[in-house]
């Protein structure tokens, strides 16, 4: 195409490559020039399809539940649930904070019958506060569940923990006030020896999480609690 | 608030996005299954590392849901808009980290660890589509291929290109735009696969 002196600007324009300069000056042109708009919409029928020159690679399925959490925690901080909703659900089937107050008591009350602490800071020193947490797994008595913050980032370390049953995993969730937990992104299975250390975020307190749940759930985790927490700890 | 999950499957992207609008997430989440492998691939592909792809696929991703309502239908679909935002982050990510030369030589083996699976007739047509656009891109002359590719998956500007290859801006420009016109001529005839 000819007629017009900028014209071979337009690969350059669809691909993205004209300095920042160039490429005001020739949208400033573009606006004028009926040959360069034409050639501009051919190319990008081209520059378009370009993405699709990459290999296609599956995304790591750790990056969905990251994404989704940060969303469904999003949308449900802008939309949170009428009590008259909450109604609806039977409470056993009810996301743990849905619960409302009577049942968030008695399910304190039943972790407390287990002789757990309950949000007990054991240490703040150096700049690193240890949380003691709440575990409810009447079968490994000898459980136990902290959590640690140092520098700026939270970590839940686990002891004695047993495997959950079958290919069910471990997911972490993160609780402000009494809305309904939502995803922390990550999920886990205790080592051979009992043992996870596994990062939370970083500064809950900032973020307003009152509290960092444990409960086991099918394979890739789930969008709401589908069991029982097994960990509740307060955030200091 | 969110919708029933059953029939979101069954909207087109350009009517998830209205949902998405509103803020919700169960219709993010089904454009997020549509279009995250296109979206980690280019990623992937840009940045040359897992890390900086799941970075610039996360931030990418979190944009578009939190300013929904700048996808114009009329502009053109949805993936088109998905991807035109996963690449402006890879290129700013490159700007950012200057992993330009780190490119391709880490993560050695991802392509055959997270090959995409083509699970559903729709991602069977999008894997087909992609196989066209990769044969024409292999069939446009190589100083015309090369200079596309760096400026769209390197996020190299003209000049610096032109310096890279010792060649005059004009050719530079010259090829990318009788490139880009060769492309079009050869995927005349490819549509996009449904959304």
């Amino acid at each position: 195409m000819s007629g017009c002196p900028r014209h071979e600007d337009a690969g350059a324009y669809v691909l993205g490559a004209l300095g920042e300069a160039d490429r005001d000056e020739y949208v400033e042109h573009l606006r004028g020039c009926e040959i360069c708009q034409r050639e501009v919409a051919e190319l990008e029928v081209a520059a378009q399809a370009l993405p699709l020159a990459a290999p296609q690679l599956e995304p790591p399925p750790e990056l969905r539940v990251r994404i989704l959490a940060v969303v469904r925690e999003e949308a449900a901080a802008a939309a949170a649930p009428s009590p008259k909703e909450r109604a609806k659900v039977p409470w056993w089937r009810r996301p743990i904070v849905a619960l409302g107050p009577v049942p968030a008591t008695v399910l304190a009350c039943a972790l407390l019958a287990l002789g757990i602490g309950a949000g007990v800071l054991l240490t703040r020193e150096h700049g690193v506060t240890t949380t003691a947490a709440q575990v409810s797994l009447p079968g490994a008595p000898s459980a136990k569940a902290e959590l640690v913050h140092e520098d700026g980032d939270t970590r839940l370390r686990l002891r004695d923990f047993p495997a959950p049953a079958g290919d069910r995993v471990y997911e972490v969730w993160l609780q402000r006030g009494r809305r309904a937990p939502v995803p922390a992104g990550t999920l886990f299975r205790p080592g051979p020896d009992g043992r996870a250390d596994v990062r939370v975020g970083g500064d809950l307190k900032e973020r307003g999480v009152a509290r960092v749940l444990v409960s086991r759930e099918p394979p890739g985790g789930s969008p709401a609690p589908t069991s029982a927490p097994v960990v509740v700890a307060s955030v200091a | 608030m969110d919708t029933q999950p059953m029939g979101l499957d069954q909207l087109a992207d350009e009517d998830l996005m209205q949902l998405v609008r509103r803020g919700d997430a169960s219709a993010f989440e089904r454009i997020y299954d549509r279009h995250a492998t296109a979206a980690f691939s280019l990623a992937y592909r840009m940045t040359g590392r897992r890390q900086s792809a799941e970075d610039v696929v996360q931030e990418a991703f979190l944009s578009m849901w939190r300013s929904g309502e700048r996808y114009d239908r009329a502009r053109g679909s949805v993936r088109t808009w998905v991807l035109g935002i996963v690449h402006n982050r890879a290129i700013d990510a490159l700007r950012r980290a200057m992993v330009h030369d780190r490119r391709r030589a880490s993560d050695e083996g991802i392509e055959e660890r997270f090959e995409a699976t083509e699970r559903t007739e729709i991602e069977v047509a999008r894997r087909d589509e992609a196989r066209e656009v990769r044969a024409a891109l292999e069939e446009l002359p190589a100083e015309q291929s090369r200079v596309i590719e760096l400026a769209y998956f390197g996020g190299f500007s003209h000049s610096e290109i032109a310096s890279m290859l010792e060649q005059p801006i004009g050719t530079v420009k010259g090829r990318m735009r009788l490139g880009l016109h060769k492309m079009r001529a050869l995927l005349a005839g490819v549509q996009e696969a449904p959304g």
